[in-house]
């Protein structure tokens, strides 16, 4: 039981990416809830055309930032050109003032060209020359690293790391859905005719609906029932920041909304703890080398968590 | 070696210290078991091992520490000469280690020098500090040693002089704490936590709270003696027979052999039959007329027994029957069976008994059942009897044997050797009275006037030429029944009044009343009893009773008052005065006979009624609470099959906001102990699924998303409860199959 509209956008994309729906849910969650998402996956699993493949269906203006070592930090957010005939300097918006913005590859770049990125992800707008242009609303990231290309990366710092709202990984499409993919992409490239399922407006209203869905105090002591637990793991060095759960707490609200509810059940943070702690943890060295995964811990943290089932007394 | 200290090392350290303390357990009865001095070395070196391996010390380094501390310790004690400097110490220490080892593969124990067994000790320690080690740091398990310490410290304790009533409790508090604390860390392991101090505090304070309470409880609550005797008397006396041993404990129930008289007489409960009668009786066995100077032994053998059959008269005759006395009947119902039977003053017959033969023995009195020409042991039985009054005028005339004299002979033995003192003692007692039965009362009554005591521990046995009479009377003046019936059979003897010693029981203590004036008595090991029995001409054998009585919890009590009174009383009418046979304890006596005499005759008290509809119906009542108990047991078990009707009529009448959660909760309890458990970190949705999968169905799934808008959207439940009913009872029903 989805949201109406929100389901055609699902379906919208469905018909472009096959197989996907996790990563679609998960990105129109981050969309909703106003975050980022970092995608980390090998390349050629089709991340780019999720992408447009979302902003086509909210008709949103998208955009791309292939991001290379030698590239600048004014390349991302603009640079002011001197105009002769007017004798001043005009601001030439650089691709971050797009709707949706596809970042790839962002780990390749130096970190002052990534922090450039991240840092207007955090504020929602940009300062060139002293003169502080607002980004277009909405506004959402998707960034995306190679995690197998780690020569000559500048990794992300766990900072930086804690301003995407959730981190994903695509995956290989099985073989029948592979399959699937060759006969679709034979006739003709099934992106170019999507039309939009919501319009901009639409969407910032939806935005501004998900803060409303109803998060039962049960439920907030939940989120912060696990944060809590992340933090005093023994397999765990750095555990899950406040903004960690205010981060699972608004993406709760947005799955719940995708799912045509408006208040948060104990489902819903299940299901997105994984997506939005992982990333935000750092295992101790120990750990890591015994080969366990920050979703190892958030599994069997999970695990030994009560849900809260009973009314709390009046 | 480690360098950071967290809480978690805390805990570790608390660890460590109270295996320690375990350990200390072992070590602390050493000095007295095995006469070692100087045990506080072993402690230290005990505490210093436990403490390197806390350290994790390098095991280089700390096997040089405690080596170290081996050797200074060995010259300390060994040699007189400083460490540093003179002496060839060293040299001589490794030649005698050298030599003791030599002397240990030839097996030569007794020549291993004091400092070789004291080095093995080291090293056996050092081994132990090793294990406590691994089992603390590695295991994370201790609760075998901890049970390998209870059971050394209580075989200890029970077989040694050792007193382990302290090394117990201490054990308890360490050994809960050790286990306590680990149990924590074996969590923690598991969950991988990293111990605080607030979690270690939330676990240490209730644990030793609940420790402290449960062991101040328990040493403070009064405890039951031991239902067993103690072990090593017991196993002594067992393996001995009774009679045997200087000093030792070792007179236990009813037994055959009484040639060696003396030593502590042990209390055992156990418990030997049950007597359904009127009135206390005592119950005659045996008995016996050769004293030897140390005990008891039969004259001679029977040459026949005389055989007699059930509901036939005993051959038998104690004293002249009275006509008068009334026959009653006793049913004696035995746990601890014999060959031989019980029978109360003075039997007639056996009206009931599984036996085709019974045998009467005309030298001890002893009656004995057999079965197809063998021995067997009855375990129920019921004896007639009626019981005897003597004359007090016929006991009274009694100056001399008359013409019986002849076969009274064995019944005035005595031993060549026996002290001369006590027949003037004897004598001396007597010489105000001048008939048989006012000498037997003087003697009887003499050991009370005196002030003997009563007493079944620290009874000596006689040893050498002593008389174990002679013992009693002017040496100890304390003992049980065995020293004043021997005594006063050995008394009467030399003033030439022919005299016995019996054996057998006293009454029992009353376990019930019922109705009809009768009781059933319970006679225990404890109950097993000798007295004695005078011979007048004219009358029989009449018993007496000479044991002093004691406000004991033991129910030897006698009062020797009541024949006195019962004397006085009775004079004006002297030829028909009725003697009770068997000396009682007053009090009990008539509390016992006035209670019996107002159940029977009155029965108006409501107490009282109550009372003697239970013990007629107890069988009845038994088997009532059995049924109770199964159905009410089966009930329980199925209740998961008619409780869903309950609770769909109980709710069907429920109205108001609360209902709907309410049934729910119900619902979730239901199918709990249908099978299907929700864990605790299950969703609710999760599990109405796995509900709905196992059943074919939506109905739990629907239910569920009612129950979580009012949980997690605050939705008034008010309406709900009309629009899911129907799927709600769908449902519970389902889980009755």
């Amino acid at each position: 039981m989805y949201h109406q509209k929100l389901e055609q956008v699902l379906m919208n994309i469905e018909r472009v990416m096959i197989g996907k729906r996790t990563v679609a849910e998960l990105s129109l969650v981050s969309l909703l809830a106003q975050g980022h998402v970092l995608l980390e996956d090998v390349p050629g699993v089709g991340k780019t055309m999720m992408v447009r493949a979302l902003a086509k269906s909210v008709g949103a203006k998208f955009t791309r930032i292939q991001f290379t070592p030698d590239l600048l930090p004014s390349d991302v957010i603009g640079v002011s050109i001197y105009n002769p005939k007017e004798m001043t300097f005009q601001f030439r918006p650089g691709p971050i003032m797009g709707n949706i913005v596809l970042a790839d590859e962002i780990n390749r770049t130096s970190p002052k060209t990534q922090s450039s990125l991240l840092e207007s992800m955090e504020e929602g707008s940009v300062t060139v020359d002293g003169f502080t242009h607002k980004l277009t609303k909405p506004f959402f990231v998707m960034a995306t690293q190679n995690p197998i290309e780690y020569e000559g990366t500048y990794p992300l710092p766990e900072a930086q790391l804690d301003r995407f709202l959730l981190k994903m990984q695509m995956g290989y499409p099985d073989a029948k859905e592979e399959m699937e993919v060759l006969n679709r992409i034979q006739l003709a490239p099934p992106i170019d005719d999507l039309q939009p399922a919501i319009t901009l407006e639409e969407l910032q209203h939806l935005q501004d609906e998900v803060r409303k869905v109803i998060v039962d105090e049960k439920i907030k002591e939940y989120i912060v029932d696990l944060a809590g637990k992340t933090r005093d793991h023994a397999n765990v060095y750095l555990g899950v920041s406040p903004r960690g759960s205010i981060a699972l707490m608004k993406a709760s609200q947005a799955y719940a909304m995708l799912h045509g509810r408006d208040y948060v059940l104990p489902d819903d943070v299940q299901f997105l703890v994984p997506y939005i702690f992982a990333h935000r943890m750092i295992l101790k060295s120990e750990a890591r080398y015994e080969g366990i995964e920050p979703e190892e811990v958030i599994e069997r943290i999970l695990a030994r968590t009560r849900v809260p089932v009973h009314r709390m007394a009046k | 070696m480690k360098t950071d200290y967290g809480w978690e090392d805390v805990a570790t350290l608390i660890l460590y210290v109270l295996s320690f303390f375990l350990l200390w357990e072992w070590l602390r009865p050493v000095e007295q078991i095995t006469e070692t001095a100087n045990v506080h070395f072993f402690i230290i070196f005990a505490g210093l091992s436990l403490l390197l391996y806390y350290f994790e010390l390098n095991w280089i380094i700390s096997g040089a520490i405690k080596a170290m501390f081996i050797l200074v310790v060995l010259q300390y004690l060994y040699f007189d000469v400083p460490f540093f400097g003179e002496g060839e110490w060293f040299g001589e220490l490794t030649a005698l280690v050298g030599e003791s080892v030599v002397l240990t593969v030839q097996q030569n124990w007794s020549g291993v020098s004091d400092l070789f067994r004291s080095l093995l000790f080291f090293v056996l320690l050092w081994l132990t500090a090793y294990l406590m080690h691994y089992w603390l740091a590695v295991r994370k398990q201790m609760f075998l040693f901890y049970l390998f310490t209870v059971v050394y410290i209580t075989i200890l304790d029970t077989f040694s002089p050792y007193d382990g009533s302290m090394a117990i409790v201490r054990v308890i508090l360490f050994g809960f704490m050790l286990m306590g604390l680990l149990g924590l860390q074996r969590m923690a392991d598991h969950e991988r936590i990293t111990l605080s101090m607030g979690q270690l505090q939330k676990w240490l304070i209730p644990l030793a709270a609940l420790i402290a309470f449960s062991s101040a409880a328990a040493y403070a609550a009064p405890k039951s003696e031991p239902i067993w005797p103690d072990p090593v008397p017991f196993l002594t006396s067992f393996s001995d027979g009774s009679g045997v041993g200087s000093g030792g404990v070792n007179r236990l129930g009813y037994g055959v052999d009484d040639s060696e008289l003396g030593g502590s007489f042990v209390g055992d409960e156990t418990k030997v039959f049950e007597a359904t009668v009127q009135g206390e009786q005592y119950w005659r066995i045996e008995t016996k007329d050769t004293y030897t100077g140390k005990g008891w032994e039969q004259s001679r053998e029977a040459e026949s027994l005389t055989p007699f059959s059930v509901n036939e008269a005993v051959p038998l005759t104690l004293s002249a029957i009275d006509e008068e006395s009334e026959t009653q009947t006793v049913s004696v119902d035995v746990d601890l069976t014999y060959n031989h039977l019980v029978y109360p003053y003075a039997p007639d017959q056996v009206i009931n008994g599984e036996a085709d033969e019974l045998r009467y023995n005309p030298v001890s009195d002893k009656v004995t059942s057999y079965e197809d020409g063998d021995l067997v042991e009855l375990s129920e039985y019921e004896w007639e009897f009626r019981e005897p009054r003597y004359s007090l005028q016929a006991l009274r005339n009694t100056t001399g044997l008359g013409e019986n004299a002849g076969s009274m002979e064995q019944y005035l033995q005595l031993p060549e050797n026996v002290p001369e003192r006590i027949r003037e003692l004897s004598l001396d007692i007597t010489e105000s009275e001048d008939n048989w039965y006012d000498k037997a009362k003087a003697v009887e009554g003499y050991f009370s006037r005196s002030g003997f005591v009563y007493e079944q521990e620290d009874v000596p046995v006689p040893e050498g030429n002593e008389d174990y009479v002679d013992q009693f009377l002017f040496e100890t003046q304390r003992g049980y029944c065995d020293n004043y019936s021997t005594a006063m059979v050995v008394m009467l003897r030399s003033i030439d009044i022919p005299a016995r010693w019996v054996k057998g029981y006293t009454g029992g203590e009353v376990l019930e009343n019922l109705g009809d004036g009768r009781s059933i008595y319970e006679v225990t090991n404890n109950n097993a009893h000798s007295w004695v029995e005078v011979f007048f001409p004219e009358i029989g054998w009449v018993p007496f009773e000479p044991t002093v009585s004691f406000s004991n919890n033991i129910s030897l009590n006698y009062d020797l008052d009541l024949d006195t009174d019962d004397d006085t009383t009775e004079t004006p009418e002297p030829a028909e005065t009725p003697e009770p046979e068997s000396p009682e304890p007053l009090e009990e006596d008539t509390g016992a006979i006035g209670q019996v005499d107002e159940d029977g005759s009155s029965g108006t008290g409501g107490w009282t009624a109550f009372k003697t509809f239970i013990s007629e119906n107890r069988l009845m009542l038994f088997l009532v609470s059995v049924l109770l108990v199964a159905v009410g047991t089966g009930l329980y078990r199925n209740r998961n099959r008619w409780m869903p009707y309950v609770l769909i009529r109980y709710y069907r009448s429920q109205k108001g906001s609360e209902v709907y959660p309410k049934a729910y909760s119900s619902l979730l309890k239901q199918l709990r102990r249908y099978g299907l458990r929700r864990k605790e970190t299950q969703t609710l949705r999760a599990y109405a699924k796995e509900v709905d999968n196992f059943f074919g169905t939506h109905e739990m799934s629907r239910l569920t998303d009612q129950y979580e808008r009012i949980l997690y959207r605050s939705e008034d439940p008010k309406d709900k409860w009309s629009n899911m009913r129907e799927l709600w009872e769908d449902l519970i029903k389902k889980t009755t199959g």
